[in-house]
């Protein structure tokens, strides 16, 4: 008992420089704005920049892609992926950069299908959406 | 018995060394580690984040609570469970094949990692912490045994 306490109280006693850490670190991943791209991490004025050249990748759930989406997109999430990869397939072209994208800043679910996508096609112009789904609508309201 | 002594600063010292830097490591920078965690996916999102700011002071914490009398028995429960957790979690990736860097210190090892080595590595110091959980005795009491 006297171990759990112990125990406890070091838990507890991380809690404070947790929190500096997220509200000041330079590097904080609440601060992810400032934070460098990632290895086919792309911006929204990165992905508008190539235009009609990109095929975006809704990695969201159906019930989201149906509440609304990327115009064009087509949907492709890890838990539907038998039943939605030959759409995808035939949309697909190998000179289409793919920008996949999720709900948000906090979602991963573009970075998996985006990494899934480049195993199965062998492409590496698969890139995954900084911001997700709220940042393209931010950016076009 | 002159090796158990040995082998509880052994450990001792091992641990705290491994907690210190692991948690530096990754305190230098959260952002990275995020998405070291997050390749395990196994959480993500803000679970995720809260992860990579927390844990880090968590293993500085407790390795400096290791050489505090009145918190090191329950540091070393810590670094058990601690270590079996990441020995879970580095096994969960091995078996659903992912190609990921441990993220054990941070960024400071890029690249893919040798999942099953690093288990070993990690059971290793499970047992080192397991070592320490037990309650020492007092040298007065070991002389009237």
């Amino acid at each position: 008992m006297v171990a759990f306490r112990q125990a406890l109280l070091i838990c507890v006693l991380a809690v404070p420089p947790a929190g500096v850490t997220a509200l000041l670190h330079p590097r904080s991943p609440w601060r992810t704005a400032d934070v460098p791209l990632a290895p086919f991490e792309v911006t929204v004025a990165q992905a508008s920049h190539w235009g009609a050249n990109v095929l975006w990748v809704d990695a969201r759930s159906t019930v989201d892609y149906g509440a609304g989406h990327i115009p064009g997109a087509v949907a492709l999430s890890e838990s539907d992926w038998e039943k939605q990869f030959a759409a995808f397939v035939d949309v697909w072209s190998p000179e289409r950069k793919v920008v996949v994208y999720c709900s948000q800043l906090e979602c991963s679910a573009s970075r998996h299908v985006a990494e899934r996508l480049r195993e199965d096609l062998g492409s590496v112009e698969v890139y995954f959406l900084r911001g997700g789904y709220e940042a393209w609508k931010a950016a076009h309201p | 018995m002159i090796v158990i002594p040995f082998l509880r600063i052994a450990s001792r010292v091992v641990l705290s060394a491994v907690f210190l830097w692991a948690g530096w490591a990754k305190i230098y920078d959260p952002a990275a580690f995020v998405r070291e965690v997050e390749n395990y996916r196994l959480i993500g999102g803000l679970l995720a984040r809260l992860t990579a700011v927390y844990l880090p002071w968590l293993e500085v914490l407790m390795g400096l609570a290791l050489w505090m009398p009145n918190l090191r028995r329950g540091a070393a429960w810590l670094a058990l469970w601690l270590m079996l957790a990441f020995t879970v979690a580095l096994g969960l990736a091995w078996w659903r094949g992912l190609d990921i860097s441990c993220g054990c210190f941070g960024s400071a090892a890029p690249g893919a990692s040798n999942l099953p080595l690093l288990m070993v590595r990690d059971l290793l110091l499970a047992a080192a912490a397991a070592l320490l959980t037990a309650r020492e005795r007092h040298p007065a009491e070991r002389r009237t045994r």
